[in-house]
């Protein structure tokens, strides 16, 4: 049994890197988090609401409807991608030309009392906010627009993994990999996630559990077949119109490369200082281990992350050129150090967390309750240094959000 | 009487020349009839434009059916003569003969058959179908225009008026640069649809998909069958592997092959076509000749006259009506499905865009899974073919095992002595999950399917497998296949 569990443990470990809707889990308080405008396709920029179908107060479930959003295009339903409860409705319904990333709502988990509930300020302008949102947040936006391409040749899983639906026929090779290691159709459904068609449970994702076969491979194999399910749209060479058109564009062009000249000439390095207080339980290594992967996961999710919006098929060619250079190329470069501030290690006896239980985004309020609650802890300083790259013109922007994203690690 | 006839049919003129529609679908191809129907089964005003005279597009008309048709009897003639003796059939081939009328009669008959069914069903579900060429106007508008001589086109230019719109006006054939296509003796894949007689030596440019099947057809009709290709191999869609087998086969029924190919010029001098070709290694050109020479390189897509660039629409450097991924051209009231966009220029891909591009105007949703979309050659043996092939998993750095099953050791196969060719599965090495299937035997159209199910719902080897299967069938093929994939097949 002891075997079992272990590996379980491990799966579970990487499933959770994986997975926004395990994050929650070991979260002790649950923010008030912004709802915003999801991007609905790839080219969307803006959108209306038709309606909202979830009344301010309700819970809802992760499936749910909770609006329907209109796009040039059509009209969507947009589901809920967690469980929580509506807290406030900022853009009614018939609202018209919201941005993408635009809060329209706020939501809470389903079982936070309102009344308690501190509701933010409005941030003011959208790319403050874009900048201000914590991993999580944007996690949610980008998980509740359905349409949402995942970045072709993308490393680093984007792949949503789902719940395994519980009316299902099990494949055979499943039932009998279940059978054989004493697992029951319910241990299945609960506890391991499933990578096929609507929460199917493939052969690979009890593998993968039983601990058989490496987790980022089943994620990998995953995130390329569903790469290949959609039509490769990407460099689409446009022929083009009219003369008049093509001046035009090229007018364009030589100022983006002007620009990009200028951007060229000053290459940018930014440092950045965080304190982090980290209960006393978590020791040196296992705190530098934990911020390796979060600081790698950032590194990945801000050069996913803005990306998505900025993809249109209707790019012209030379114009395509220079907007979507090679979207796997670094935008820049990171280190950092972690230096000890007042280490007094006096509790050596933790328990045993997982990194995910230590690590999480969470707002700064958790943090101060959390020191006032438990004095145990040590101060590190994080000394974040980030070399931008002089060859795209989105890369300070991405540099800063990445900054912006390890801010908000808190540690407890 | 009489004047009130002429009075009711003038008003109806006047009624008829605008019109409004919820949707209107240009072109009848199969991408335009799915659309059409699927789009009066969802509760749309629809109707469809077509310019030739009957539904189905290419396919039913000049492509897959007519096509199917002359594969299947003329495999049945080449059976007749060359596969009865060791069966215990005695034929006396003396007594054999061919009628190319009746064949092409036959094939006239099954299109017109199955193109008139598609305006039964339009009927049935009440699409309106509108005879004539169509043209945008603006972006809210069509104009239906009578084509000279077409039985029962428009009778004038009629307006609609739509909220929305599916594209759908297919593809043509690629024209050889400096080659007239006369459709007599230099033809398009159209032309050698219906040939006056069977040419005694068939000289076919690509070695392509169309290409070989119009080659298989004349080659058992007693053609002398020279093809083709640019690239150093046939069949350069297919897997290699595939590629190679399809290559030895063909070669054993009679087909000549020429790769590294390229074909200067073409000219025709009465009933013979003059052609030259130059091999691109070594430099060398011959000059050759034929009584019919087929070129087959390839379709293009289709929107002359449709008036798309009048209303701004963007067309990419090949041609094809530029989509994003929910078929939406910069209007997304105007839709686009079929070979006149981006992907395979196949039938059923075809239809299923139709299909998702009405479901995405009713509902916002609509699913077209382009990692499974199977291709078949209907030769003998047929190919087929669906998901990744070995090359593109090698080219993505994907860790794969191949799992492979003659047909040689098929009871089935060799109960009706068609034993050429095998099941070749590919999975990924940690998961199992299928990858790609590629079968080259008999019946390989009608297997793919099994492929596609698996395929579409992630199953690994292992869950076909251990799946029943029927004995003895070809299909067992395909288990064991499975098998070997995973884990090791019992039969080999
Ligand atoms: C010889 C041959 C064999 C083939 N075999 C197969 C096969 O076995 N399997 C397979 O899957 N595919 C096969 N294909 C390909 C298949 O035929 C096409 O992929 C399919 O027909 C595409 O459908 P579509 O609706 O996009 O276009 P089409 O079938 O080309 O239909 C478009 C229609 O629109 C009409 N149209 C165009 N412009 C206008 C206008 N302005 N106004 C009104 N009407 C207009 C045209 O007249 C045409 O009928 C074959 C093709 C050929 C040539």
């Amino acid at each position: 049994m002891l075997g079992i569990n272990l590996v379980r443990t491990a799966a579970r470990l990487v499933l959770k890197r994986n997975s926004a809707r395990c994050l929650h889990n070991s979260a002790k308080v649950w923010d008030i988090q912004p709802f915003l405008m999801p991007a609905m396709s790839p080219t969307m920029e803006k959108g209306g609401i038709v309606s909202w179908k979830v009344e301010v107060g309700n819970t809802f479930s992760a499936g749910d409807v909770l609006l329907e959003v209109e796009t040039d295009k059509a009209q969507i339903d947009v589901e809920a991608q967690d469980d929580g409860k509506l807290a406030k409705i900022l853009r009614k319904d018939g609202s018209k030309d919201i941005s993408v990333g635009e809060t329209i709502a706020f939501i809470a988990e389903p079982n936070d009392d309102l009344s308690t509930l501190e509701i933010p300020e409005i941030a003011q302008d959208k790319r403050e906010k874009a900048h201000a949102s914590s991993g999580k947040k944007d996690e949610l936006q980008a998980k509740s627009s359905p349409q949402a391409t995942p970045t072709k040749g993308a490393k680093r899983s984007a792949v949503k993994l789902h719940t395994a639906n519980p009316n299902q026929t099990l494949l055979p090779s499943v039932s009998l990999l279940l059978a054989e290691n004493n697992l029951s159709k319910e241990d299945a459904f609960n506890n391991i996630e499933a990578t096929g068609l609507n929460g199917r449970l493939l052969k690979g994702d009890v593998l993968a559990y039983l601990g058989r076969i490496d987790n980022e491979n089943l994620l990998g194999i995953t995130e390329y077949i569903r790469n290949s399910e959609s039509l490769d749209l990407s460099n689409i060479k446009v022929k083009p119109r009219q003369a008049m058109e093509t001046q035009e564009i090229s007018k364009e062009k030589v100022e983006e490369t002007k620009k990009e000249a200028a951007i060229k000439k000053a290459p940018l390095i930014l440092n950045e200082e965080i304190i982090l207080t980290v209960p006393s339980e978590v020791n040196e290594l296992k705190l530098s281990k934990s911020l390796r992967s979060f600081i790698d996961e950032a590194y990945h999710y801000t050069h996913r992350a803005s990306l998505e919006n900025e993809q249109s098929n209707y790019f012209d060619a030379i114009f395509d050129e220079l907007t979507t250079p090679n979207l796997r190329a670094p935008r820049f470069k990171y280190s950092y150090d972690i230096i000890p501030l007042n280490t007094n290690s006096n509790n050596m006896m933790g328990e045993e967390d997982d990194i995910f239980d230590i690590l999480s985004s969470r707002k700064r309020r958790a943090s101060v309750e959390s020191r006032r609650n438990n004095e145990k802890t040590n101060d590190y300083l994080l000394n974040l240094r980030v070399a931008v790259s002089n060859r795209f013109l989105d890369s300070e922007k991405k540099a800063s959000r990445f900054i912006e994203y390890i801010k908000q690690v808190e540690i407890f | 009487m009489l004047r009130v006839n002429l009075l009711l049919q003038r008003q109806s003129f006047r009624f008829l020349s605008s019109q409004s529609h919820d949707l209107v679908v240009i072109g009848g191809g199969p991408a335009g009839y799915f659309a059409a129907i699927k789009g009066a089964q969802l509760g749309f005003n629809t109707a469809c434009i077509e310019k030739r005279g009957k539904l189905g597009g290419t396919c039913l008309n000049v492509g897959c059916i007519p096509s199917k048709a002359l594969l299947n009897n003329s495999l049945m003639y080449d059976q007749i003569l060359n596969d009865t003796q060791k069966r215990g059939i005695v034929v006396d081939k003396k007594n054999v003969n061919l009628d190319f009328d009746g064949l092409m009669k036959y094939k006239d008959k099954v299109v017109s058959q199955l193109t008139g069914g598609v305006e039964m069903l339009f009927k049935k579900y009440g699409v309106t179908y509108y005879k004539g060429d169509g043209e945008f106007l603006n972006e809210n508008e069509v104009v239906v225009k009578p084509v000279d001589g077409l039985e029962g086109t428009v009778k004038e230019n009629i307006n609609l008026q739509a909220k929305n719109f599916v594209i759908a006006t297919g593809s043509e054939v690629t024209p050889f640069p400096g080659i007239t296509i006369d459709e007599e003796r230099i033809v398009s894949s159209t032309g050698a649809l219906s040939l006056k007689e069977v040419p005694k030596r068939l000289a076919i440019i690509g070695a392509g998909i169309i290409g070989l099947e119009m080659g298989s057809v004349y080659n058992r009709l007693g053609s002398e069958v020279t093809v083709m290709e640019y690239q150093d191999k046939i069949g350069s869609s297919m897997d290699d592997e595939v590629a190679a087998t399809m290559s030895k086969v063909l070669k054993k029924q009679g087909f000549n092959f020429k790769t590294n190919a390229k074909v200067v010029s073409a000219t025709r001098s009465g009933d013979v076509v003059d052609f030259t070709v130059e091999n691109t290694k070594t430099g060398k050109q011959e000059t050759l000749q034929a009584d019919v020479l087929l070129v087959a390189i390839g379709r293009r897509p289709y929107i002359q006259g449709l008036g798309a660039e009048k209303i701004g629409l963007e067309v990419d450097e090949s041609g094809r009506l530029v989509i994003d991924n929910q078929y939406n051209t910069k209007f997304p009231h105007i839709k686009v499905a079929g070979d006149v966009t981006f992907g395979p220029m196949l039938a059923h891909k075809a239809e299923e865009e139709g299909f998702a591009a009405v479901e995405l105007f009713k509902t916002g949703h609509g699913h077209v899974n382009y990692n499974n979309i199977p291709s078949v050659m209907y030769t003998h043996p047929e190919v087929a073919w669906t998901g990744k092939n070995e090359k593109e998993l090698k080219r993505d750095d994907i860790n794969y095992k191949v799992g492979k099953f003659p047909f040689i050791a098929n009871s089935r196969a060799k109960t009706n002595m068609d034993t050429e060719g095998f099941v070749k599965i590919l999975i990924d090495a940690e998961t199992e999950r299928i990858l790609g299937a590629h079968i080259v035997g008999p019946n390989a159209g009608e297997m793919i399917a099994e492929a596609c199910l698996a395929l579409e719902y992630g199953a690994s080897a292992e869950d076909i497998a251990r799946v029943c299967h029927a004995h003895p069938t070809l299909s067992e093929a395909f288990k064991e296949a499975s098998m070997a994939a995973y884990s090791q097949p019992i039969n080999f």
